[in-house]
């Protein structure tokens, strides 16, 4: 095990980071543990899209989950207080379909908790989301940080479900669908 | 490296854009993964091609993202950045067009441009073409 890389943006090769997979019942589920790294991102990007590609036929489906993916990890990269931040892909059997969880977890700031439980509710409350998408394009095109665009990007552009939960300092977000699997 | 319209081009390991002259206007190729170690590059790029489009008065900017792998949203918002600018712009008429050239494979290109070309409708069009 390496050290901590001093900056989110180190050479990845200095990041320190665990993957785990287990098989539960009709659920399969992998985590990666990792040190806040920005160059980490689209290399896990890349190796959960060839994961999805596995269990899904459908590229639509792959790159929505690919975006998940990408935008939950550059949040725990971005919005870290200090810690090593978790991915958790669960992917739970249904019939004929598989219903996959995208996790991301890691320690917070508490405005970013804050923002991010506002934002979730907001969406949640928008009658039209794809309205509440352009709302917010509107709003913030102009601001430099925190738009809040990423997370609203999953769900408006993603369509995947999103939710959340916070202990203390730590916070996970979840992004969820349940799609068709690869016929076996 | 600079172009005759004299914006530096972005080259990064992971991420290149370039602009160039043509017949009607102005392109602009980005290729690779645009992700937030560039969104701080890709803003005042957007910025001086914006300038110089309004300066040359050209017609249409193409903006090719054929070539793109991924889009995140920190540099989805520098285009909202520079769409929103091209809409405040004064007139009857937004100044230029702003054609994107997308593969119509690729679905986080669809989705995303179909948000821009809700975003700024009449100043945005779509071209999806059927590449991988």
């Amino acid at each position: 095990m390496s050290s901590l890389p001093e900056h989110p943006d180190a050479d990845p090769r200095e990041a320190h980071f665990e993957f785990r997979s287990h098989r539960k019942g009709d659920s399969y589920l992998f985590e990666l543990e990792f040190t806040p790294n920005l160059r980490l991102v689209p290399i896990v990007r890349r190796f959960v899209s060839d994961f999805y590609g596995e269990v899904f036929a459908d590229p639509e489906i792959i790159s929505r989950l690919a975006l998940a993916t990408h935008e939950l990890m550059e949040n725990a990269v971005r919005h870290n207080s200090g810690g090593e931040a978790r991915l958790m892909v669960e992917l739970r059997d249904m019939p004929g379909a598989k219903h996959i969880s995208v996790r991301i977890g890691n320690p917070s700031y508490p405005e970013n908790i804050a923002r991010v439980r506002r934002l979730l509710e907001d969406m949640e409350r928008a009658p039209d989301l794809f309205q509440f998408y352009l709302h917010l394009m509107r709003q913030t095109a102009r601001e430099p940080e925190g738009s809040g665009l990423g997370l609203t990007r999953i769900r408006a552009e993603g369509e995947m479900h999103l939710s959340h939960t916070v202990q203390g300092q730590w916070v996970e977000i979840t992004a969820s669908t349940t799609c068709p699997a690869r016929p076996s | 490296m600079t172009n005759a319209l004299d914006i530096p081009a972005i080259k990064e390991a992971s991420f290149e854009a370039s602009v160039t002259s043509e017949d009607k206007g102005v392109r602009l190729d980005l290729r690779g993964s645009a992700e937030l170690q560039v969104s701080d590059l890709l803003g005042p790029f957007l910025s001086r091609v914006h300038q110089e489009a309004l300066r040359l008065g050209v017609r249409e900017v193409t903006v090719d993202l054929l070539k793109l792998e991924f889009m995140n949203s920190s540099c989805f918002k520098r285009l909202v950045t520079w769409l929103s600018a091209l809409r405040e712009v004064e007139g009857q008429q937004p100044p230029y067009a702003v054609r994107f050239l997308s593969s119509s494979r690729v679905r986080w290109q669809k989705a995303s441009l179909q948000a821009l070309s809700c975003f700024a409708p009449g100043s945005v069009t779509v071209e999806a073409r059927d590449v991988a």
